[in-house]
């Protein structure tokens, strides 16, 4: 089920109502929202419900049998349950196919010609997320970081929770676990958030990224036949696009998540006002920056094991973390370019180099903005050969007209994306976050913004698309 | 949840119906107004344009884009539009028909497209052009219930008929390009260089279509020719069908099994897919399926004498 269609505007109001009817056993309410979490998922596609389940009790048993043993190398084994578990049903469903196309490519260039070693299979949605989420609670049991829960149901509801099942955020289970194993409350303050949280996480997905993504679909369709100035235009586009698709989507999640009385962390922190990459990646996707800085980076050996290592371990975190969002070497050159990026700035800060800039640091929001955006070329584009097109394009540095298309379309464009702009320049600037944005807010003024925006939403949505990172 | 935290809920969820409804008919009735005003533009303008001059005149061309940019009526009648809209199909083109006066003589010129008529997919999907409308005009409306393409939302949020047109609206409320009273809906296609290059480009690239082996029409298709057939007839419109030029048509069994079956519900049917057969000048051509000014003269030309000379009461 999608956050942006009808049957969640019926689903949601239907849980609300007999979530908060069950008030007085929260056990109860956790079994309504592991049923409810499980026909979320099954109206997609309810064969890969069994995927969730399994996945669940394994880390389950692992997660106790892990707390439970004496011996470190048992410990180690069940880590390895999980690990192998995990990423097993992940590289299969996920990767598969593309390391078998790869194979037989690679074969071919050498002359030999094997037969087709792919299969037919569906990503299931959200398998990236929800299996990272099993892996962390895992992990932490195994790093002593974490005790393992008892209780089947409140470990199922937290693999499983609607909110952040499909997209994230990927909430680690020593922040959501101990809130799903206590009774909940609904605070006066979470009703006024939660609201505008989810009214601005609409804006943000069904009128500002819909809206804009039909242009940028329309010039990455056809790289070839455009020129550069609507190469640049249609990719600026995409960096918003991609930015409020997501955001806007975790949004949702996180107030829909304080409506029923859990705190999620906050997912992004107005991305593109950073001054450097390492601060992007603070701000952009944090439960994954996070989760890939803890589990990947720090167990690679961080920057524990000289500056070599630490270099080393930045690209590899950013080529997994690349090859984390889909199965292709376009993400992987994304990831690439971000970990090069990281490493150069990380060595510059060990320089005199870094104090000496330090009257124009403020050049580094452009410039961060412009890897940014060079980047997203190859994570848009379809292959290899067309995002490499297009960077060729764009240095080519003619200026010519873009490309208009639909005018209407256009003007719509241009003037929600400066809505979305303005708002998170005025968050910026107030130096406030979204998820406190209505805290002090009075009913009616939540109510009267909420209507506004509903208003907004009617007369500027745009035919609904998935959510980006749905395919992830 | 104690009590005072349920009339919290209840409280705060009322207040965002009860505004957002109140908001929404505000809004739809200051945008009704606006709208009301415009006669420019190519989706509201030009419809309410249609709308204003319909009952007056006695020829209407309606169809897609390829009756938009093709039909100089001008050279047909001097009491004529072109209310071809780009983007839209039968099932809107059917719809405006449906609106026409009753038993007003008139003559009807809709252009139709074999492809689409052919498409297993079309599930008129053009109809939700005239949305703004629904709550406004009840055949509209039945038209567009009719085929299931209203939002579910549409009967509590009227301002959805303005969903993506509300910029477009004010700018032509505000800014008009032309003045509407010296416009007879002709819109010619004036190519840039970006246009013929990008023309150019796809000409290049183009591959020979295969042409499909069995032809079956769409049944919503074929329900909108029984349909505007049966109005035309019991309201004294004379109704001409065709189907503009193309570039380079490599298949033409379409086009003979559609006439086929045109011929069946005596339609009058003028097929100019091949026109521009023998004449391969580029500069008549925006792409594949759109005609130049210049090739829109020719073929205007060309449709003028076919109607007076063959089809002429």
């Amino acid at each position: 089920m999608l956050f942006n269609s009808f049957e969640f505007l019926l689903f949601f109001p239907l849980v609300f109502i007999g979530y908060w009817l069950l008030h007085k056993s929260y056990r109860t309410q956790n079994i309504l929202l592991l049923i409810a979490s499980y026909i979320f998922y099954a109206w997609w596609d309810w064969r890969f419900l069994s995927l969730i389940v399994l996945s669940s009790f394994i880390d389950f048993v692992a997660g106790s049998k892990i707390y439970k043993s004496g011996s470190p190398q048992t410990k180690k084994n069940w880590l390895y349950v999980s690990l192998f578990a995990n990423l097993g049903s992940l590289a299969l469903f996920k990767y598969y196919n593309f390391f078998a196309e790869s194979f037989v490519e690679m074969a071919s260039q050498f002359g030999w010609q094997p037969n087709n070693l792919t299969l037919s299979i569906i990503l299931p949605v959200g398998i990236s997320f929800y299996t990272f989420q099993t892996l962390s609670y895992t992990i932490d049991i195994y790093r002593k970081e974490f005790e393992p829960t008892k209780d089947l149901l409140s470990f199922c509801t937290y693999i499983a929770f609607f909110p952040q099942l499909v997209a994230g955020p990927i909430e680690r289970a020593a922040n959501l676990l101990p809130q799903i194993e206590r009774k909940r409350t609904l605070k006066k303050e979470w009703i006024t958030e939660g609201i505008l949280q989810i009214s601005i996480g609409f804006f943000r997905k069904i009128v500002i990224a819909d809206t804009i993504a039909s242009y940028v679909d329309t010039v990455y369709a056809d790289i070839d036949l455009h020129n550069p100035a609507t190469i640049l235009l249609a990719t600026f586009f995409y960096a918003l696009q991609i930015y409020f698709d997501f955001s806007g989507y975790s949004d949702i999640a996180i107030g829909t998540a304080k409506l029923l009385g859990f705190k999620f962390h906050k997912n992004f922190n107005i991305p593109y006002f950073s001054k450097s990459l390492t601060e992007f990646w603070r701000k952009w996707h944090i439960s994954l920056s996070f989760w890939l800085r803890d589990y990947l980076y720090i167990s690679l050996g961080g920057n524990r094991k000289g500056i070599k290592i630490t270099y080393r371990n930045l690209l590899l975190t950013m080529l997994l973390g690349g090859l984390w969002h889909g199965s292709s070497w376009n993400f992987v050159i994304w990831g690439g370019i971000h970990g090069i990026v990281l490493s150069i700035e990380k060595y510059l800060k060990t320089t005199p180099f870094a104090s000496r800039m330090q009257p124009i640091a403020f050049l580094g929001y452009p410039i961060t903005f412009i890897v940014v955006l060079i980047a997203w070329i190859f994570f848009r584009a379809p292959d290899f050969f067309t995002a490499i097109m297009a960077v060729i394009k764009l240095l080519s540095f003619k200026l010519e007209t873009p490309f208009i298309g639909d005018i209407n379309v256009l003007a719509n464009s241009i003037l929600v994306v400066s809505l979305g702009i303005l708002f998170d320049i005025y968050l910026f600037k107030t130096n406030k976050t979204l998820e406190h944005f209505g805290k002090n807010f009075s009913f009616v003024k939540t109510a009267l913004l909420c209507s506004s925006s509903i208003i907004i939403i009617v007369l500027f949505y745009s035919s609904s698309t998935n959510f980006i990172y749905f395919q992830f | 949840m104690d009590k005072q935290t349920v009339k919290n809920v209840v409280s705060i969820f009322l207040m965002i119906i009860v505004f957002s409804y109140a908001l929404d008919k505000v809004v739809f009735y200051t945008l009704n107004s606006v709208s009301d005003k415009v006669f420019t533009g190519q989706s509201m303008g030009k419809l309410n344009h249609f709308f204003k001059l319909k009952d007056s005149i006695d020829l209407v061309v309606i169809g897609s884009s390829r009756a938009n940019h093709h039909i100089d009526v001008s050279k047909i009648s001097e009491n004529g539009f072109n209310a071809g809209t780009d983007g839209t199909k039968l099932a809107y083109a059917a719809t405006l028909i449906k609106t026409l006066p009753k038993n007003k003589k008139q003559t009807v010129l809709l252009h139709i497209s074999e492809k689409t008529a052919f498409s297993e997919d079309y599930d008129g999907e053009d109809i939700i052009s005239l949305k703004s409308k629904y709550n406004r005009n009840e055949i509209i409306r039945k038209e567009i219930d009719a085929l299931g393409k209203a939002n579910k939302l549409h009967h509590i949020f009227y301002s959805l008929g303005y969903n993506g047109s509300v910029l477009g609206l004010l700018k032509n409320r505000f800014f008009p390009k032309y003045n509407y009273k010296s416009y007879d809906g002709f819109d010619p296609i004036y190519i840039t260089s970006q246009q013929e290059k990008a023309f150019q480009m796809f000409l290049s690239r183009k591959t020979t279509d295969e042409c499909p082996h069995s032809f079956n029409i769409n049944p919503l298709y074929e329900q909108y020719l029984e349909q505007i057939k049966s109005f035309c007839d019991a309201n004294n419109k004379q109704l001409i069908l065709f189907t503009a030029p193309v570039y380079e048509d490599n298949c033409k069994d379409d086009n003979r099994e559609f006439a086929k079956i045109l011929d069946q519900y005596n339609f009058k049917y003028l097929d100019y897919s091949n026109l521009f057969k023998e004449n391969s000048d580029l500069a008549n051509w925006r792409d594949a399926t759109h005609l130049s000014h210049k090739g829109a003269e020719i073929f205007t030309t060309k449709i003028v004498e076919d109607i007076y000379l063959n089809l002429a009461p």
